[in-house]
């Protein structure tokens, strides 16, 4: 009797310990024993003269997840994560959830800063490849703020802060980011603070605009459309590139009001080129992960086509992998409405993500747009080469048509020719344009209902497309 | 019944040793006497082991502590390597043998 009243004891002192100190969803360390934990490990670390560090890790949109799929799937990708990390970790390292997508990790006893760089390599990989989740493939994209001891911090809360502070700055570079504490990111926080001040201000006051690339046939030379870009010009003779504040504007929310903009004033030049007697010129359009998934994207298309008379069939919706493996079901059901209503689906960028081919035939899309860094390898070696001309034949195989980005010398041009690129853009041809400037190069009007004629045909494998004439059937102009 | 085994053991090695049977009553001991060594278990009723090795960590921080226990938590978590990571200079799995334990804290005084 002693002997079972002794056990019930011992289990419930076990459960008020892993009450205390351990999450109940992912049997962690919780953020309280975590900070215990890293107190002792850095004690450990300063008496072996060895180095340490904390990483402070978030799961980008994961309220978007949980509101998509649920919260029971939510807590599945939770324990799936924490699971991840736990098999990456050393048996010197601590995995931790800090409370909702939030985990730590304490990496312990490293020699150099080059290793502690490999081990955070190592859990940035294990968490980079996607998540089997009823029936598809879930993207996980992670921020990762590190700091490293006695560098960054000298205390367990020192530390941990710091590793906060530069999560909280990746955050604001938007997602996937991964950064180390440094002194000055109080004042990087505040120029990323002002910066979205700032882009919010230019959506009021009107200071963005639109670039146009042409899009030109590798066969004939001839212009077939253009890919729309946006510069955003804060004062007179300064032009900001996307690069540098679509990462803000996608973490304020911006984009959805600034990507709006953009599918209008798209629209608003290809009215105004239809009217010219152009109505068979393409428009591309950059589409962003958080457009995409907002909710109200293919209604904002729609309406802007209609608000300009534009038939959906002049626009070409361009979307990065990244974009696209965020949520792969998710885009493909947006897309289908949208193909459904004759746009035209790009999948940009390709060959710098992790998409497949395989992935991208379950979508709608008809162009596949090759990375400008991939078509500049093929030319630097024997085997990326190879690499690109099997990706052009196997996406001519799934009737994509195919561009090259970024053509800037003569010989890049050759190179794409030869594999078969049906199309490409980039500086060999011409700068981007302004609107006015595209328009009096490479706008006129199109012969009545024989627009191939005039603009020239990438059809250089006959009957092979059914959906991969997209950019070339109707080409508007030569060059 | 183990309390007392484990005195008689470091006794016959040529310890002093005070034996108290729950951590208030350790803390408080603690409090009038130095020692050089804690050894204490992690289950046991009151303030658990885990408490009172983070108790001492902040009151004593250089007072070295030995867990003794065995099992995991409901979760699966091992005690003793959760005992190690927030503290504990060494950890002993029951049962284990009186020898095991003289071994131990003689290298952890050493």
């Amino acid at each position: 009797m002693k002997a079972l009243r002794r056990k019930h004891d011992d289990a419930l002192v076990r459960r008020l310990i892993s009450g205390a100190y351990i999450d109940p969803l992912t049997n962690l360390f919780n953020r309280t024993s975590f900070a215990e934990a890293v107190a002792v490990g850095l004690m450990r670390a300063a008496a072996a003269g060895r180095l340490a560090a904390v990483l402070h890790l978030d799961i980008d949109g994961f309220s978007r997840i949980n509101q998509a799929l649920g919260t029971g799937a939510g807590n599945r990708l939770l324990v799936e994560i924490g699971d991840r990390l736990r098999r990456t970790a050393t048996p010197a390292d601590l995995v931790a959830r800090g409370g909702g997508d939030e985990f730590f990790v304490f990496l312990g006893d490293a020699a150099d800063l080059g290793e502690l760089q490999r081990r955070i390599d190592r859990f940035r990989e294990a968490l980079r490849q996607s998540v089997p989740f009823d029936g598809h493939e879930l993207s996980v994209s992670v921020s990762l703020g590190s700091a490293v001891f006695p560098e960054d911090g000298a205390s367990a809360d020192g530390l941990i802060n710091a590793a906060s502070t530069a999560l909280d700055v990746c955050r604001r570079l938007g997602a996937g980011q991964a950064l180390r504490y440094a002194a000055s990111f109080g004042v990087q926080a505040r120029r990323a603070l002002e910066l979205a001040q700032r882009l919010r201000r230019a959506a009021i006051a009107d200071e963005f605009a639109l670039v146009f690339e042409p899009l030109v046939d590798c066969q004939t030379g001839n212009a077939v459309g253009a890919e729309a870009l946006l510069r955003w010009c804060p004062e007179p003779g300064l032009s900001v590139g996307p690069a540098d504040f679509i990462p803000v504007a996608e973490q304020s929310g911006l984009i959805v009001p600034i990507g709006r903009w953009v599918l209008d004033e798209a629209c608003r030049w290809l009215a105004r080129w239809r009217a010219m007697g152009a109505d068979a010129l393409r428009v591309a359009v950059n589409v962003s992960a958080r457009q995409l998934h907002g909710g109200d994207f293919v209604e904002t298309v729609i309406e802007a086509a209609a608000r300009h008379e534009v038939p959906l069939s002049q626009l070409i919706i361009e979307l990065t992998e990244t974009a696209v493996l965020e949520d792969v079901a998710l885009a493909r059901h947006t897309m289908e409405r949208l193909v459904a209503h004759g746009a035209a689906l790009a999948i940009d960028d390709f060959g710098t993500g992790n998409a497949t081919l395989a992935t991208l035939q379950d979508l709608p899309a008809s162009i596949l747009k090759i990375d400008r860094r991939f078509i500049a390898k093929a030319l630097a070696d024997k085997r990326s080469r190879q690499l690109l001309e099997a990706s052009v034949a196997i996406a001519h195989i799934l009737e994509l048509s195919t561009v090259a980005e970024g053509i800037e010398t003569p010989n890049q041009l050759a190179l794409v020719r030869h594999i078969g690129c049906d199309v490409a853009q980039g500086f060999l041809f011409t700068r981007s344009l302004p609107g006015a400037a595209f328009e009096r190069l490479y706008v006129t009007p199109s012969p009545t209902g024989d627009a191939a004629h005039h603009g020239g045909e990438i059809g250089t494998h006959p009957g092979r497309r059914r959906r991969g004439h997209d950019l070339a059937a109707h080409a508007a102009s030569a060059c | 019944m183990i309390l007392q085994l484990m005195r008689r053991a470091l006794v016959s090695a040529g310890h002093d040793v005070i034996a108290v049977s729950d951590g208030d009553t350790a803390l408080a001991q603690l409090e009038a006497a130095p020692v050089d060594l804690v050894i204490t278990d992690i289950v046991m009723p009151g303030r658990e082991g885990i408490e009172l090795i983070l108790e001492i960590r902040r009151r004593f921080a250089a007072l070295p502590v030995i867990a003794v226990s065995g099992g995991q938590l409901p979760g699966g978590q091992d005690i003793l390597d959760m005992a190690h990571r927030l503290g504990a200079i060494r950890a002993l799995a029951k049962p284990f043998r009186p020898r095991q334990l003289v071994d131990m804290v003689e290298i952890c005084l050493a």
